[in-house]
């Protein structure tokens, strides 16, 4: 399967974000329909492929991200078109 | 419509989550939002759910979502786990349209350790906003 290693991936951080939403247990369907999906694409990788992806998520790090994302809140009223952040 | 919710701290050390839901009325569109939407124009402020009040505090992180009033969940929802999931780790922030709704995902290093939590509070901040307006 073409970028089925690419699918793996995407799907794999889909379903950590669903589980997140739902509190960190999914309904077994949808949680089913995950792995079924996820083994599909697994069995449809190249070996290498398999090793990278396991490595990869052996070797994950923190995102990377600044330290301060330079802005600052804003009061808005309803009705008002003001966006509620600003530049720090 | 514009829905943003942003974690803010303040200088006193107070933290939480403030939503702000914003309408576009009938100003619809197709594909990407027209230049300008949500920076230089939010919309009208429709409601909002202020936990630290501002003004003044430090945003730590914020989740945008821009799409037309009519969208309802079941088109922003998909939209905001393609957007997550083809981001793929990369550094933030994380900008991305996925058919008619444009996502935009910011946060600073401390809360970025724990991102999908962060997301999903987030998350729930916009989703409870739009209900309640």
């Amino acid at each position: 399967m073409i970028g089925a290693a690419k699918r793996y991936r995407e799907l794999l951080t889909a379903l950590l974000m669903e589980r997140e939403l739902a509190g960190g247990t999914l309904p077994e369907e949808s949680e089913s329909n995950y792995v079924e999906e996820l083994d599909r694409c697994w069995w449809a990788m190249t070996g290498s492929e398999q090793q990278e992806i396991e490595r990869a998520i052996a070797d994950e790090h923190p995102i990377d991200a600044p330290a301060d994302i330079g802005a600052e809140d804003v009061r808005v009223k309803e009705g008002e078109h003001e966006p509620p952040r600003r530049a720090a | 419509m514009y829905l943003t919710a942003q974690h803010v701290r303040s200088a006193a050390g107070e933290d939480g989550i403030n939503a702000f839901f914003y309408r576009h009325g009938a100003y619809a569109w197709q594909g990407l939002p027209p230049q300008g939407i949500p920076d230089q124009n939010p919309g009208t402020l429709d409601a909002q759910t202020i936990v630290v009040p501002p003004p003044g505090n430090r945003v730590r992180s914020y989740l945008d979502v821009v799409a037309p009033d009519e969208a309802h969940w079941s088109e922003l929802r998909p939209a905001f786990i393609t957007f997550v999931s083809e981001a793929q780790r990369a550094p933030f922030p994380w900008v991305g349209v996925s058919g008619r709704v444009f996502l935009r995902l910011a946060m600073e290093q401390t809360l970025a350790r724990q991102w999908q939590r962060e997301l999903a509070d987030l998350y729930r901040a916009v989703q409870a906003v739009r209900i309640g307006g």
